[in-house]
Protein backbone atom coordinates (compact mmCIF):
# COMPACT_ATOMS: atom_id res chain seq x y z
CA UNK A 1 0.00 0.00 0.00
CA UNK A 2 0.89 3.53 -0.90
CA UNK A 3 1.87 5.44 2.66
CA UNK A 4 4.69 8.18 2.99
CA UNK A 5 8.37 6.92 4.53
CA UNK A 6 8.01 9.21 7.53
CA UNK A 7 6.07 12.31 8.48
CA UNK A 8 6.63 15.34 9.90
CA UNK A 9 3.43 15.71 12.39
CA UNK A 10 1.15 11.99 13.07
CA UNK A 11 -2.13 13.81 13.71
CA UNK A 12 -3.28 16.61 11.62
CA UNK A 13 -6.32 18.81 11.60
CA UNK A 14 -9.27 17.51 9.07
CA UNK A 15 -9.71 21.04 7.35
CA UNK A 16 -11.74 21.77 4.03
CA UNK A 17 -11.66 21.07 0.66
CA UNK A 18 -12.53 23.94 -1.35
CA UNK A 19 -12.18 24.33 -4.99
CA UNK A 20 -11.34 22.55 -8.29
CA UNK A 21 -7.98 20.94 -8.77
CA UNK A 22 -5.96 23.51 -10.44
CA UNK A 23 -2.82 20.99 -11.09
CA UNK A 24 -2.73 17.41 -12.02
CA UNK A 25 -6.40 17.70 -13.85
CA UNK A 26 -5.07 16.66 -17.18
CA UNK A 27 -3.61 13.53 -18.69
CA UNK A 28 -0.09 14.04 -18.50
CA UNK A 29 1.36 10.37 -19.42
CA UNK A 30 -1.43 7.14 -20.85
CA UNK A 31 -4.02 7.73 -22.96
CA UNK A 32 -7.20 7.16 -20.47
CA UNK A 33 -7.61 7.86 -17.10
CA UNK A 34 -9.84 8.28 -14.46
CA UNK A 35 -11.16 11.97 -13.42
CA UNK A 36 -12.34 12.58 -10.13
CA UNK A 37 -16.13 14.72 -10.38
CA UNK A 38 -16.82 15.34 -6.47
CA UNK A 39 -13.94 16.32 -3.86
CA UNK A 40 -13.17 14.24 -0.76
CA UNK A 41 -10.58 11.71 0.33
CA UNK A 42 -9.04 8.24 -0.64
CA UNK A 43 -7.63 6.66 1.50
CA UNK A 44 -4.33 4.16 0.84
CA UNK A 45 -6.64 1.08 0.82
CA UNK A 46 -9.25 2.19 -1.59
CA UNK A 47 -6.27 3.40 -3.73
CA UNK A 48 -4.95 0.16 -3.57
CA UNK A 49 -8.33 -1.86 -4.27
CA UNK A 50 -8.47 0.61 -7.24
CA UNK A 51 -4.78 -0.84 -8.29
CA UNK A 52 -5.49 -4.02 -8.35
CA UNK A 53 -8.75 -4.18 -9.53
CA UNK A 54 -6.89 -2.49 -12.94
CA UNK A 55 -4.24 -4.99 -12.56
CA UNK A 56 -6.47 -7.82 -12.72
CA UNK A 57 -8.72 -6.42 -15.52
CA UNK A 58 -6.17 -5.76 -17.87
CA UNK A 59 -4.11 -8.80 -17.04
CA UNK A 60 -0.75 -8.51 -19.22
CA UNK A 61 0.65 -5.17 -20.75
CA UNK A 62 -0.64 -1.74 -19.86
CA UNK A 63 1.70 0.24 -18.06
CA UNK A 64 -0.87 2.38 -15.18
CA UNK A 65 0.16 5.53 -13.13
CA UNK A 66 -1.17 6.76 -9.86
CA UNK A 67 -1.47 10.38 -9.59
CA UNK A 68 -2.45 10.67 -6.14
CA UNK A 69 -0.28 9.68 -3.55
CA UNK A 70 -1.73 9.56 0.35
CA UNK A 71 0.61 11.69 2.39
CA UNK A 72 -2.25 12.63 5.25
CA UNK A 73 -2.47 10.79 8.19
CA UNK A 74 -6.26 10.53 9.41
CA UNK A 75 -7.03 9.42 13.44
CA UNK A 76 -10.06 7.38 14.84
CA UNK A 77 -11.54 6.84 17.92
CA UNK A 78 -11.17 3.03 19.37
CA UNK A 79 -14.80 1.87 19.48
CA UNK A 80 -17.01 2.25 22.23
CA UNK A 81 -15.04 5.22 23.69
CA UNK A 82 -16.77 8.08 25.10
CA UNK A 83 -15.93 11.64 23.51
CA UNK A 84 -13.34 14.02 24.83
CA UNK A 85 -9.96 12.36 26.12
CA UNK A 86 -8.05 13.90 23.34
CA UNK A 87 -7.73 12.57 19.76
CA UNK A 88 -7.83 9.68 18.66
CA UNK A 89 -5.07 7.27 17.07
CA UNK A 90 -3.51 7.44 13.58
CA UNK A 91 -5.29 4.79 11.40
CA UNK A 92 -4.25 5.44 7.90
CA UNK A 93 -2.64 7.75 5.27
CA UNK A 94 -5.80 9.41 2.77
CA UNK A 95 -5.00 11.59 -0.65
CA UNK A 96 -7.20 14.54 -0.42
CA UNK A 97 -9.01 15.20 -4.11
CA UNK A 98 -10.36 18.22 -5.63
CA UNK A 99 -13.19 17.49 -8.39
CA UNK A 100 -11.00 17.91 -11.65
CA UNK A 101 -7.85 15.42 -10.29
CA UNK A 102 -6.76 12.63 -12.24
CA UNK A 103 -6.31 9.63 -10.10
CA UNK A 104 -5.41 6.64 -12.33
CA UNK A 105 -3.96 7.19 -16.30
CA UNK A 106 -3.47 3.87 -18.22
CA UNK A 107 -1.89 3.39 -21.11
CA UNK A 108 -0.70 0.06 -23.57
CA UNK A 109 -3.78 -1.41 -23.76
CA UNK A 110 -7.06 -1.01 -25.87
CA UNK A 111 -9.20 1.40 -25.74
CA UNK A 112 -12.01 -0.89 -24.83
CA UNK A 113 -10.32 -3.29 -22.14
CA UNK A 114 -9.12 0.34 -20.77
CA UNK A 115 -12.65 1.71 -20.41
CA UNK A 116 -13.54 -1.34 -18.42
CA UNK A 117 -10.35 -1.57 -15.97
CA UNK A 118 -10.82 2.06 -14.98
CA UNK A 119 -14.66 1.83 -14.54
CA UNK A 120 -14.00 -1.48 -12.49
CA UNK A 121 -11.60 0.69 -10.76
CA UNK A 122 -13.85 3.76 -10.14
CA UNK A 123 -16.56 1.51 -8.72
CA UNK A 124 -13.80 0.72 -5.17
CA UNK A 125 -13.67 4.74 -5.26
CA UNK A 126 -15.48 6.89 -2.48
CA UNK A 127 -16.20 9.86 -5.03
CA UNK A 128 -17.88 9.86 -8.15
CA UNK A 129 -15.52 9.93 -10.86
CA UNK A 130 -15.55 9.68 -15.08
CA UNK A 131 -13.37 7.82 -17.22
CA UNK A 132 -12.05 9.94 -19.99
CA UNK A 133 -9.08 9.62 -22.66
CA UNK A 134 -6.82 11.58 -24.26
CA UNK A 135 -9.07 12.61 -27.28
CA UNK A 136 -11.88 14.22 -25.32
CA UNK B 1 -4.24 32.20 -44.77
CA UNK B 2 -5.92 30.30 -42.31
CA UNK B 3 -9.21 27.79 -43.74
CA UNK B 4 -11.03 27.81 -40.74
CA UNK B 5 -12.80 31.25 -40.02
CA UNK B 6 -14.02 32.70 -36.80
CA UNK B 7 -16.13 35.44 -36.24
CA UNK B 8 -14.77 37.50 -33.00
CA UNK B 9 -15.99 40.66 -31.48
CA UNK B 10 -13.90 43.35 -29.90
CA UNK B 11 -14.84 43.46 -25.70
CA UNK B 12 -14.22 46.51 -23.93
CA UNK B 13 -15.09 45.65 -20.26
CA UNK B 14 -12.70 43.15 -18.52
CA UNK B 15 -13.24 42.02 -15.04
CA UNK B 16 -14.06 38.51 -13.90
CA UNK B 17 -17.84 39.43 -13.57
CA UNK B 18 -18.14 40.63 -16.82
CA UNK B 19 -16.29 37.66 -17.92
CA UNK B 20 -18.65 35.39 -15.95
CA UNK B 21 -21.69 37.14 -17.48
CA UNK B 22 -20.00 36.61 -21.24
CA UNK B 23 -19.55 32.78 -20.63
CA UNK B 24 -23.16 32.20 -19.33
CA UNK B 25 -24.11 33.75 -22.53
CA UNK B 26 -22.24 31.32 -24.78
CA UNK B 27 -19.16 33.25 -25.28
CA UNK B 28 -15.91 32.74 -24.92
CA UNK B 29 -13.53 35.54 -23.56
CA UNK B 30 -10.32 35.50 -25.50
CA UNK B 31 -7.30 37.88 -25.79
CA UNK B 32 -5.51 38.14 -29.70
CA UNK B 33 -1.66 39.52 -29.23
CA UNK B 34 1.87 39.99 -30.68
CA UNK B 35 4.93 41.76 -29.86
CA UNK B 36 3.57 43.07 -26.51
CA UNK B 37 0.42 44.76 -28.24
CA UNK B 38 -3.19 43.15 -27.65
CA UNK B 39 -6.71 43.32 -27.65
CA UNK B 40 -9.60 41.78 -25.52
CA UNK B 41 -12.12 39.82 -28.01
CA UNK B 42 -14.84 37.46 -27.54
CA UNK B 43 -15.86 34.31 -29.63
CA UNK B 44 -19.07 31.99 -29.49
CA UNK B 45 -18.71 29.21 -27.54
CA UNK B 46 -20.58 26.65 -30.00
CA UNK B 47 -18.74 27.65 -33.24
CA UNK B 48 -15.26 27.56 -31.47
CA UNK B 49 -16.38 23.80 -30.44
CA UNK B 50 -17.71 22.94 -33.98
CA UNK B 51 -13.86 24.25 -35.37
CA UNK B 52 -12.17 22.09 -33.22
CA UNK B 53 -14.79 19.07 -32.30
CA UNK B 54 -12.94 18.29 -28.64
CA UNK B 55 -9.29 17.91 -29.84
CA UNK B 56 -8.04 22.08 -30.21
CA UNK B 57 -4.93 22.30 -32.28
CA UNK B 58 -2.26 24.97 -31.04
CA UNK B 59 -0.65 24.45 -35.10
CA UNK B 60 -3.00 25.62 -36.89
CA UNK B 61 -3.69 29.15 -38.49
CA UNK B 62 -7.75 30.77 -38.52
CA UNK B 63 -8.95 33.82 -40.04
CA UNK B 64 -10.32 35.76 -36.73
CA UNK B 65 -12.87 38.30 -38.52
CA UNK B 66 -12.49 40.79 -35.33
CA UNK B 67 -16.09 42.87 -36.44
CA UNK B 68 -15.55 42.33 -40.03
CA UNK B 69 -11.80 42.68 -40.36
CA UNK B 70 -9.68 39.66 -41.02
CA UNK B 71 -6.61 38.86 -38.94
CA UNK B 72 -4.60 35.79 -39.17
CA UNK B 73 -3.73 34.05 -35.97
CA UNK B 74 -3.61 30.50 -34.37
CA UNK B 75 -3.90 29.31 -30.66
CA UNK B 76 -1.62 30.21 -28.04
CA UNK B 77 -2.67 28.73 -25.04
CA UNK B 78 -6.50 27.54 -23.63
CA UNK B 79 -7.78 27.58 -20.29
CA UNK B 80 -10.38 24.41 -19.64
CA UNK B 81 -12.54 23.95 -16.52
CA UNK B 82 -11.19 20.88 -14.26
CA UNK B 83 -14.26 19.14 -14.23
CA UNK B 84 -17.03 20.95 -16.89
CA UNK B 85 -13.83 21.22 -19.46
CA UNK B 86 -15.96 24.11 -20.47
CA UNK B 87 -13.55 26.80 -22.05
CA UNK B 88 -12.85 29.59 -19.67
CA UNK B 89 -10.28 31.59 -21.80
CA UNK B 90 -8.60 31.54 -25.11
CA UNK B 91 -5.31 33.54 -25.98
CA UNK B 92 -4.33 33.92 -29.78
CA UNK B 93 -1.44 35.28 -31.48
CA UNK B 94 -1.35 37.34 -34.10
CA UNK B 95 0.35 36.00 -37.36
CA UNK B 96 3.02 38.02 -39.04
CA UNK B 97 4.08 36.77 -43.28
CA UNK B 98 7.64 35.99 -43.16
CA UNK B 99 7.91 35.59 -39.28
CA UNK B 100 9.05 32.66 -37.48
CA UNK B 101 6.24 31.64 -34.68
CA UNK B 102 7.19 29.28 -31.73
CA UNK B 103 4.20 26.75 -31.36
CA UNK B 104 3.32 23.00 -30.08
CA UNK B 105 2.75 20.49 -33.40
CA UNK B 106 0.91 17.19 -32.05
CA UNK B 107 2.52 13.90 -33.30
CA UNK B 108 0.30 11.01 -34.47
CA UNK B 109 2.04 7.79 -33.95
CA UNK B 110 0.75 5.25 -36.92
CA UNK B 111 1.24 1.19 -37.08
CA UNK B 112 1.65 -1.64 -35.07
CA UNK B 113 5.19 -1.78 -33.28
CA UNK B 114 7.60 -4.92 -34.34
CA UNK B 115 8.39 -4.86 -30.92
CA UNK B 116 4.63 -5.20 -29.18
CA UNK B 117 3.67 -8.48 -31.06
CA UNK B 118 6.70 -9.95 -28.98
CA UNK B 119 5.37 -8.63 -25.91
CA UNK B 120 6.19 -5.43 -25.54
CA UNK B 121 4.51 -2.07 -24.63
CA UNK B 122 4.49 0.73 -26.87
CA UNK B 123 5.05 4.20 -25.01
CA UNK B 124 5.14 7.39 -26.55
CA UNK B 125 7.29 10.16 -25.01
CA UNK B 126 5.82 13.11 -26.04
CA UNK B 127 2.39 13.69 -27.75
CA UNK B 128 3.02 17.22 -29.28
CA UNK B 129 6.42 19.00 -30.00
CA UNK B 130 7.92 21.98 -29.49
CA UNK B 131 8.86 24.10 -33.26
CA UNK B 132 9.97 27.01 -34.73
CA UNK B 133 8.12 27.74 -38.17
CA UNK B 134 7.60 29.83 -40.80
CA UNK B 135 3.15 29.67 -40.83
CA UNK B 136 3.27 29.15 -44.25
CA UNK B 137 5.12 25.70 -43.27
CA UNK B 138 2.93 24.58 -40.02
CA UNK B 139 1.54 21.56 -40.35
CA UNK B 140 -1.07 20.75 -38.18
CA UNK B 141 0.46 17.20 -36.93
CA UNK B 142 3.24 15.14 -37.84
CA UNK B 143 3.05 11.44 -38.45
CA UNK B 144 5.49 9.23 -37.43
CA UNK B 145 5.51 5.84 -38.41
CA UNK B 146 6.63 3.02 -36.01
CA UNK B 147 5.98 0.05 -37.54
CA UNK B 148 9.75 -0.81 -37.22
CA UNK B 149 9.92 -0.24 -33.95
CA UNK B 150 11.68 -3.42 -32.02
CA UNK B 151 11.72 -3.91 -28.38
CA UNK B 152 14.24 -1.27 -26.50
CA UNK B 153 14.11 0.97 -29.81
CA UNK B 154 13.21 4.31 -29.73
CA UNK B 155 12.03 7.18 -32.45
CA UNK B 156 14.16 10.41 -32.09
CA UNK B 157 13.56 14.01 -33.27
CA UNK B 158 15.78 13.47 -35.73
CA UNK B 159 13.51 11.12 -37.41
CA UNK B 160 11.05 13.01 -38.03
CA UNK B 161 10.43 13.88 -42.37
CA UNK B 162 9.47 18.05 -41.96
CA UNK B 163 9.96 20.93 -44.12
CA UNK B 164 12.84 22.78 -43.74
CA UNK B 165 12.19 25.92 -42.40
CA UNK B 166 10.84 24.21 -38.81
CA UNK B 167 13.43 23.96 -36.32
CA UNK B 168 13.07 22.09 -32.85
CA UNK B 169 13.83 23.43 -29.69
CA UNK B 170 14.74 19.95 -28.50
CA UNK B 171 17.75 18.11 -29.18
CA UNK B 172 17.89 15.85 -32.07
CA UNK B 173 18.43 13.11 -30.20
CA UNK B 174 15.60 13.18 -27.80
CA UNK B 175 13.31 10.74 -27.79
CA UNK B 176 9.37 10.42 -29.13
CA UNK B 177 8.23 7.08 -28.49
CA UNK B 178 9.89 4.09 -27.41
CA UNK B 179 8.74 0.33 -26.82
CA UNK B 180 9.57 -1.37 -23.21
CA UNK B 181 9.10 -4.60 -21.79
CA UNK B 182 7.48 -4.09 -18.73
CA UNK B 183 7.89 -5.93 -15.17
CA UNK B 184 5.36 -8.36 -14.61
CA UNK B 185 3.08 -6.52 -11.74
CA UNK B 186 1.67 -9.35 -9.20
CA UNK B 187 -1.24 -8.44 -7.03
CA UNK B 188 0.59 -7.92 -3.71
CA UNK B 189 -1.65 -8.50 -0.74
CA UNK B 190 -1.71 -5.87 1.38
CA UNK B 191 0.45 -6.01 4.52
CA UNK B 192 -0.57 -5.68 8.08
CA UNK B 193 -1.55 -2.47 8.41
CA UNK B 194 -0.76 -0.96 12.50
CA UNK B 195 2.76 -2.29 11.38
CA UNK B 196 3.07 0.10 8.28
CA UNK B 197 1.53 2.97 10.27
CA UNK B 198 3.98 2.23 12.99
CA UNK B 199 7.09 2.70 10.63
CA UNK B 200 5.46 6.25 9.45
CA UNK B 201 5.46 7.37 12.76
Amino acid sequence: MLMPKKVKHRKIHRGRLKGTAQKGSSISFGEIAIKALERGKLNSRQIEAARISITRKVKRGGKLWIRVFPDQPFTKKPAETRQGKGKGNPEGFEARVLPGRILFELAGVNNEVGIAALKAAASKLPIKTKVITIED
Amino acid sequence: MGSLVLKAEKRSETGKNINRRLRASGMIPAVVYSHGVGESISVCQKEFTGLFKGHISESVILTLMIDGKEQDAYIKDYQKHPVTDQMIHLDFFKVTDGEKIHTFVALEFVGSPAGVKKGGVFEPIEREIEVEVLPRDLLEKIVVDVTKLEIGESVHISDLKVPDSMSFKQDASHSLAHVVTLRTSDDEEPEEESEVIADAE
